[in-house]
């Protein structure tokens, strides 16, 4: 098993059999990232594929200040967000309007596939995460799934601590509601 | 808070195994040795390309010595056409560098299935 340092080393000197073995270390990673973020599974491909070729690119430039998988993180996030900026599915920034909106009345409502999906509890909430904010995906994704810090997630996305936590917590609670009124609902049936 | 309260622990519980659930969708198989071939096959392109043009020089320039040893004239016609066109043969070869280089560095967005 290769460390960073000689794994990069080793593609730096045009190894590929080493970079082969990089994306199979971390293609989980930036799928689950990707995948988070956008829904078409073709997109998801090509986005995932491009983030590899662009670690390749940059990987010279790589200093070993973080953690190998956060700087693949990172690309993988802005390379995704690059890629929604292009074909306009998504607003990427959230206005406090936007916050307040998401607390009041963001879920919409439910349909009789909503709730079939409502059948699995698991399925529900995955269901409700995707129809979250980009920004409160990506850092739920990131958290719970890769188990990164929030110093890591800060490092990954821009966004300050502060709001990290923030959206973390703002997702938990919204989820956690949703989840109580399904319970309930599961519970009187 | 009084759902919560009814069901603690269930909701908690069942919220953070939905949140670390991995997601259904998976990547092709031969994914990784696909992407690592294509990144590797891009830089072969553009020092492939590098490579050639050092060796049309060089070519260039042995065949221009040969031609100035054994029929002066005509080698110092060629030499004297080259002079004349040396920013156009320069601006060329500079532009098709450039346009490889950017093709190498830039060119990122492939469709899967490419």
């Amino acid at each position: 098993m290769f460390t960073e340092r000689e794994l990069v080393a080793k593609i730096v000197s045009g190894n590929v059999k080493a970079f082969e073995l990089l994306i199979k270390r971390y293609e989980k990673l930036v799928l689950h990232m990707v995948s988070k973020m956008i829904s078409c599974d073709e997109d998801v491909h090509d986005v995932c594929q491009d983030v590899f070729i662009k670690v390749y690119h940059q990987l010279h430039t790589f200093s070993f200040q973080s953690k190998l998988s956060t700087w693949i993180a990172r690309i993988a996030y802005f390379t995704t967000i690059n890629h929604l900026r292009k074909v306009h599915r998504e607003q990427l920034r959230i206005t406090n309007d936007d916050l307040l909106a998401i607390e009041n009345n963001y879920f919409t409502e439910e349909t009789p596939e909503q709730l079939l999906i409502k059948k699995d509890a698991s399925a529900y909430i995955q269901h409700l995460v995707q129809q979250l904010p980009l920004a409160y995906r990506s850092v739920l994704t990131l958290f719970y799934l890769e188990e990164f810090s929030y110093q890591e997630i800060q490092e990954v996305t821009g966004m300050p601590e502060g709001t990290v936590k923030n959206y973390i917590f703002r997702a938990k609670k919204l989820l956690r509601e949703k989840l109580a009124q399904y319970v309930l609902l599961e519970n009187k049936l | 808070m009084k759902e919560e309260q009814e069901n603690p622990i269930d909701i908690n519980a069942l919220l953070e195994t939905a949140l670390r659930r991995e997601p259904d969708t998976s990547l092709p198989y031969g994914f990784a040795r696909t992407v690592a071939r294509k990144a590797f096959a891009q830089r072969a392109r553009f020092i492939g390309y590098i490579k050639s043009l050092g060796i049309g020089v060089c070519l260039g320039v042995v065949m221009l010595m040969v031609l100035y040893l054994f029929t002066p004239t005509f080698g110092k016609q060629i030499m004297g056409l080259l002079f004349h066109w040396k920013y156009t043969v320069i601006f060329i070869v500079s532009v098709v560098t450039i346009i490889q280089y950017f093709d190498y560095k830039l060119k990122i967005v492939h469709r899967w299935d490419e």
